[in-house]
């Protein structure tokens, strides 16, 4: 059990820095409320006053796949890999998921790369990596896509298909048909196994992970230019996916079509500057205009792309050129855990929910920003006086 | 020109103070408390922002490297066939229209010393170029200021070594053999050039021999065993004027670097400590190594670290313990003494060229940035976007 008194509090679901006390019990949050006693044995912690939001989500990272030995990031045999899951090459106490806690960040959303049109599954960890029997949240979240210039490259280059972004709709547009009537298949097979009736299936690993996107698995898309991302969310409609644009960063460009499809957009990494063409309109003034334009996103640091020790300098970033900072907050917690399906879970400080929460020691928002605890599941997983002993 | 109203951070005496500065032919001629415009001469009112020389990258591709483009607008390495190439000059590459130049602007950097990247051993000759300004000719403040060398893992051939014909070594003791072979016959063709003695034109060992006239070396060396590589060299070949550039391994000999004599461009920290190669990339490395006793510059590094980010990197390099006034100064006047422009830029001194930030905010806060920037007297946009 444990007790933050004297909260200055952001809990990202309506309460605005007002002091409040959180108490938490069994790894969730129990009650939200001013003046709680401590209940006996209870571990208190006073916040003095300091801020405290909910711990920081990273939608869409890479931490934990590459190792002393070689990044493990992307497969570049055949653009079409469903079967392979992060959750089988992740290094969990990798030193950037430790600098992640330290940072404040206690979600982070990790997984295969972009060279391959289907990468694998993307996994959920909790940062506490002291206790990894705990940090496993969702073993295969979603489902890695891409389009653009990373598929093109890594196969178009080689004379193979996808060279050309037509190329990759076409490619992920017959992978969707084929797993669809695979998906029939089964579901028909299952029907009949419950009425005891007779039946045999051919599986098939790929088609059978990839299946799942039927049944509701996120399918995180990354596209940067404007083509790809309504190419993704063509295709995503026709197929009734539920999908995620991963970097959205020409979508300052086609602000009218992502607010009218509502679609879950994760925007960023747009601190650095343009190593490619499709890269060309990325600008530090995009998180904000969505913004303004009523645009529902969440933003990433697609760590290594920018080190997650910096997820808050680019915040800062984003801040100097236009977003609100309430918005710079969201984007990391309460539209972050929309963005990867599990607001039920994390993203806010409200009774029921994971009790993953950050006293700052200074304002995430300012140059010193710093972390003083971190907690997750109820417990303190990182004091910051204790590190720097 | 007057520039009035600023407070003035130097880089020299003054820390902090009300100044005005006259500006006239593109050099600072006057920097007192209070100048009195003469009739018609236009006055710029700083309004107490704090004013700063503008920022100096050491190790910039800009204009070279440039924006966007993986194949067509990348002229930074020359690869594909010999690795010993110091007579390629970034001068002759380098593309005003790269965006990386407002980038760099918008961060605060007025000069970039770029040139070749480290795909080569000998890549060629950097150039200080300014990053802005209305004619060429004024952009360029010395055409050829230092050759780079580069020992490094990306000099090195991605796919083991190459014995036969050892163009593209795959080995530290290949890398150094060939640039010891370089500045073996650099070495020989400056002596007959010195006894006015004929011979072959060879433009490789002409351009390199300008390294024993005093044309600055830049070893581009991260681990500590190149690094006294580049040193060993350097004494073999009695180079008059190197620099360690990037260096992050010299924190692993600080004692063996200092005697050495040579300069330092320390690497911008920025990514910090990911792996065992990544090991001494600290924030805290510029503190450590000034608390040591050791000077350095430090290396800002467009588009690798984008220009627009160059205050932001000063803010980490600070987080890590180093002096506010020094972080500056390691991108102002330590940056214009490693590459021989102390008497052109780095300071905001009478008689140097008019390279001025005038801030909106700090320079020491993620927030901070340019609000008004002079180069060579000329007011630049430094604003990041322009639509």
């Amino acid at each position: 059990m444990l007790l933050v008194k004297n909260c200055d509090l952001m809990n990202m679901a309506g309460i605005e820095n007002e002091q409040y006390d959180v108490l938490m019990d069994g790894g969730k949050f129990v009650k939200v409320a001013k003046n709680i006693e401590a209940p006996e044995g209870c571990q208190v912690i006073d916040a003095a006053g300091r801020l405290v939001t909910p711990g920081l989500i990273e939608t869409h990272c890479h931490l934990g796949m590459a190792s002393e030995s070689g990044s493990n990031t992307n497969e570049r045999g055949n653009p079409n890999l469903p079967a392979l899951r992060a959750i089988d090459a992740l290094e969990f106490d990798a030193l950037p998921i430790r600098q992640a806690l330290q940072t404040g960040v206690t979600t982070i959303c990790t997984g295969p790369g972009s060279a391959n049109i289907i990468g694998g599954t993307f996994a959920a960890l909790k940062t506490c990596w002291q206790n990894p029997e705990e940090q496993v949240m969702v073993e295969e979240l979603a489902m890695k896509m891409a389009f653009g210039e990373n598929p093109k490259l890594n196969y178009g280059r080689k004379g193979k298909t996808p060279a050309t972004r037509m190329g990759c709709a076409a490619t992920l547009r017959e992978i969707l048909f084929k797993t669809k009537s695979y998906h029939e298949k089964w579901l028909a097979h299952q029907e009949k196994l419950a009425k005891g009736e007779a039946s045999t299936f051919s599986y098939d690993a790929p088609m059978h992970s990839l299946m799942r996107v039927f049944e509701g698995m996120i399918c995180k898309i990354h596209c940067h230019e404007a083509a790809d991302i309504l190419a993704a969310i063509r295709i995503a409609k026709e197929f009734n996916l539920n999908y995620s644009i991963e970097h959205t960063t020409e979508g300052a460009l086609i602000l009218d079509e992502l607010k009218a499809e509502g679609g879950k957009y994760i925007v960023g990494p747009t601190m650095g500057g343009a190593s490619k063409a499709e890269l060309r309109f990325k600008r530090y003034d995009t998180q904000g205009k969505m913004e303004k334009a009523g645009i529902r996103f969440a933003i990433t640091t697609d760590s290594g792309v920018i080190p997650i020790e910096h997820i808050l300098t680019q915040l800062c970033v984003l801040v100097k050129y236009g977003l609100s900072k309430k918005g710079a907050l969201k984007g990391v917690t309460c539209d972050a855990a929309w963005a990867v399906g599990l607001d039920d879970r994390i993203g806010t400080i409200e009774e029921g929910k994971d009790a993953d929460l950050v006293i700052w020691d200074v304002h995430p928002l300012e140059t010193d920003g710093k972390a003083g605890v971190v907690v997750i599941g109820g417990k303190v997983r990182y004091e910051a006086e204790k590190e720097e002993a | 020109m007057i520039l009035k109203n600023c407070t003035l951070f130097d880089m020299a005496a003054i820390e902090g103070e009300q100044r005005d500065l006259r500006i006239e032919n593109g050099k600072i001629t006057l920097v007192a408390p209070s100048i009195e415009p003469a009739a018609g001469e236009e006055v710029i009112d700083a309004a107490g922002r704090i004013v700063t020389p503008g920022f100096i990258d050491t190790t910039s591709c800009v204009g070279i490297q440039n924006q966007m483009y993986r194949f067509d607008g990348n002229d930074a390495n020359e690869v594909g066939g010999n690795t010993i190439m110091p007579h390629l000059r970034g001068l002759d590459a380098i593309n005003t229209q790269d965006t990386g130049f407002r980038q760099c602007r918008a961060g605060g950097i007025t000069t970039a010393i770029t040139g070749p990247g480290t795909a080569l051993i000998m890549g060629g000759t950097c150039c200080a170029f300014k990053t802005g300004g209305s004619t060429w000719n004024g952009r360029v403040l010395q055409e050829e200021v230092a050759l780079r060398v580069c020992l490094s893992n990306d000099a090195r051939h991605p796919s083991g070594p190459v014995y036969t014909t050892m163009q593209v070594p795959g080995t530290r003791m290949g890398t150094v053999a060939l640039a010891r072979d370089a500045f073996m016959k650099a070495k020989e063709y400056h002596r007959v050039q010195k006894a006015g003695g004929k011979q072959a034109m060879d433009m490789k060992s002409a351009s390199l021999a300008r390294a024993f006239d005093g044309m600055l070396v830049k070893f581009a060396v991260t681990e500590k065993q190149d690094i006294q590589a580049a040193i060993r060299m350097a004494k073999e070949f009695e180079l008059p004027n190197y620099a360690i550039e990037i260096g992050y391994g010299v924190s692993e000999m600080v004692e063996e670097f200092k005697v050495s004599g040579a300069k330092l461009l320390l690497g911008n920290p920025y990514g910090g400590v990911k792996d065992r190669k990544t090991r001494n990339r600290r924030y805290e490395q510029a503190n450590e190594l000034a608390a040591e006793g050791i000077d350095f510059a430090l290396a800002l590094g467009h588009p690798g670290n984008n220009g627009s980010l160059a205050n932001v990197n000063l803010c980490w390099v600070h987080k890590g313990g180093l002096a506010t006034l020094e972080c500056l100064k390691s991108v102002t006047v330590y940056a214009a003494e490693a590459m021989g422009l102390q008497d052109r830029i780095g300071t905001l001194e009478a008689g140097k060229d008019a390279d001025i930030v005038v801030w909106d905010g700090n320079p020491m806060d993620y927030y901070g940035k340019p609000e008004i920037m002079l180069i060579n007297g000329e007011q630049v946009s430094a604003e990041l976007y322009v639509d």
